[in-house]
């Protein structure tokens, strides 16, 4: 293998995209967008207008007529996520019916009597329903205050403490890692095999192989131009994330290149592999359902793994950006080093090792 | 005169059914301009794919250069110009020069004054900084013609190399050919074009795969008692 052509096809790679600028602009400013976009949405936090209706009529005793339902009316405070409104039942139902309420708490006109006669009454919550995972929300939230106000008192002193992260982590900071993968993964295997196409249609590769140049000085040479790519994107996207969406990261900025590294070989040979299978750029484009949107739905991306069902498990467990998103969150969110994800490099380097097979088999097909 | 290519019964055939070369044969002494005349289809392309090393014959026997070389040793050695420009679009013609001289081992002054040698044989000065994109078909020839010579190769195949090339043009291609031949070069040739076939030392005839004739163009036409090349291939397809 001679050095020096795996740095002439490096660097005909670098020149190629220093004259396209387009493409250049699109490695960088996409994903900047999209995490500013993710960022925004993150961040902001919905709030739910829930109405409360009181009907209770009270119980007589000797001081006077006394409600128990009064009691909680006093206790519900406003939280960032809930703002409550006293309304009277056909206004509530007009407003949730409007949208000026997503939901209403209704309680009964034996509500104190129930009490006194120690039965349990019955609280009527109705909500709008039409974005279940709205309702999810605005219920979990409407069952922790009207359990805080049930309970009365305080039941005890809780200290709350993290193993990892700690109050100020949000879903951004869980989702960072995973972008920096993503994209790396994405626009290495989207360019290497639109380039590798070219050389296939453009007859360039074809007079590749009548010189001196091996396939394995080829890959090489791909992987090298395209990893100088990867590598500032991913650092771009780190710092972007770090100091302007002020992404929590506590683990060490070498691991994560080691991991994009090898994310990187098996993405530029995968790229290779099936660009032997595609004529034109749109058959390359048609990769992307099979290869990236898969991985974006099941390697823990948005939805975590353990809650899958067991097929999709398998199938999570068998794509590289799986291990490529444990890694880098073990390492930036948790601060572990490299010894504690090796199992997550191995996979990831078999896969790689795989790709340089297939892509090597695969790379005169058609010549 | 030593042969620097020999071809014995070749044969090569691309599924389905497609018989590009059968028992072909050949000797190509080293030196001249050797020419493969035949229409498209004839099996020129191909023969001159298995000559360079890029694909592999189904039978026979193919000598080329030498037979102790390593693959690695004879590519180095071969400049291929394919059918159609084999170029980095988005490079200009200086960096497409410099990327085909940088892999066959080219470096420092010497590739530098051969880049430029080559940008004024092929008449493209001033156009070294254009990206091949922005250049006129004949222009992209040219420059393919550049980059198949950039390593002063030994033996030189030349897929077509003058289509859409203007006639003056095409004359001193053919005088600078001649130079390379005097410096010990070999050329080997396609064209379907019978007055451009005539201009070579020796010519194969090619039909359908097979050869029909070889030999200098006096002897071919006194073979067949044919006045012109034309002639001279309708008489050995017919016989």
């Amino acid at each position: 293998m001679s050095a020096r052509r795996i740095f002439a096809v490096a660097k005909r790679i670098v020149r190629q995209f220093a004259h396209d600028r387009r493409t250049l602009a699109l490695i960088v400013i996409v994903p900047l967008l999209l995490l500013s976009i993710l960022g925004t949405l993150f961040k902001t936090t919905s709030i739910f207008d829930v109405g409360f209706i009181n009907q209770d009529k009270g119980v007589a005793t000797p001081f006077g007529t006394e409600k128990f339902s009064q009691q909680i009316e006093g206790s519900l405070k406003d939280s960032p996520n809930l703002k409550w409104h006293k309304r009277q039942l056909p206004e509530a139902k007009s407003g949730l019916e409007a949208g000026s309420l997503d939901a209403y708490v209704a309680l009964g006109e034996n509500f104190s009597q129930d009490i006194l006669d120690k039965k349990t009454p019955p609280v009527v919550i109705r909500l709008e329903g039409s974005d279940p995972n709205a309702s999810q929300q605005v219920l979990g939230l409407i069952n922790q205050t009207l359990t805080n106000s049930f309970a009365g008192a305080k039941p005890a002193e809780i200290k709350i403490d993290y193993l990892y992260g700690g109050e100020k982590f949000g879903a951004l900071d869980y989702f960072a890692p995973v972008f920096i993968a993503f994209f790396a993964f994405f626009f290495v295997f989207l360019l290497t095999s639109v380039s590798f196409l070219r050389e296939r249609n453009q007859g360039t590769i074809e007079r590749l192989f009548a010189s001196p140049v091996n396939n394995a000085e080829i890959v090489f040479g791909y992987f090298l131009g395209f990893l100088i790519f990867a590598l500032i994107q991913s650092l771009i996207v780190l710092l972007f994330t770090i100091y302007v969406l002020n992404v929590h990261f506590v683990g060490n900025l070498w691991f994560i290149l080691i991991i994009e590294l090898i994310l990187v070989v098996g993405a530029v040979n995968l790229g290779i592999f099936l660009s032997a299978y595609a004529r034109n750029e749109l058959q390359v484009v048609q990769f992307m359902p099979l290869v990236i949107i898969p991985q974006a739905l099941l390697s823990g991306f948005v939805w975590p793994i353990k809650s899958m069902p067991a097929i999709l498990q398998w199938l999570s467990y068998a794509m590289p950006l799986t291990y490529a998103n444990e890694a880098l969150r073990d390492i930036m969110i948790k601060g572990m080093d490299l010894a504690k994800v090796s199992f997550d490099i191995y996979v990831l380097s078999a896969f790689a090792l795989l790709m340089i097979f297939l892509a090597g088999v695969s790379i005169r097909k058609g010549i | 005169m030593e042969n620097i290519i020999e071809v014995e019964s070749l044969n090569k055939k691309f599924p389905p059914d497609t018989h590009a070369l059968i028992e072909f044969n050949l000797q190509v002494e080293r030196g001249i301009t050797f020419g493969l005349l035949g229409p498209n289809g004839s099996g020129k392309t191909t023969l001159i794919r298995i000559l360079v090393g890029i694909l592999k014959p189904d039978l026979g026997k193919v000598m080329v250069i030498s037979p102790s070389l390593h693959w690695s040793e004879r590519a180095a050695k071969i400049g291929y110009m394919t059918q159609s420009p084999a170029l980095y679009q988005d490079l200009t013609v200086a960096e497409n020069l410099d990327f085909f001289a940088t892999i066959y081992g080219l470096s420092g002054k010497e590739k530098r004054k051969r880049i430029g040698k080559l940008i004024s044989l092929v008449k493209l000065e001033g156009k070294e900084n254009s990206p091949v994109l922005t250049l006129s078909g004949g222009m992209r020839q040219r420059v393919s013609l550049a980059t198949s010579l950039v390593h002063n190769p030994q033996l030189i195949f030349l897929d077509e190399p003058t289509v859409g090339i203007d006639p003056s043009l095409r004359l001193e291609f053919w005088d600078y050919f001649r130079s390379l031949n005097k410096d010990g070069a070999t050329i080997v040739l396609s064209t379907h074009v019978m007055e451009e076939a005539a201009r070579a030392d020796e010519l194969a005839l090619l039909r359908d795969g097979r050869l029909l004739a070889q030999g200098k163009v006096e002897k071919l036409l006194s073979d067949t008692g044919t006045k012109n090349l034309e002639e001279a291939f309708l008489a050995l397809e017919g016989g």
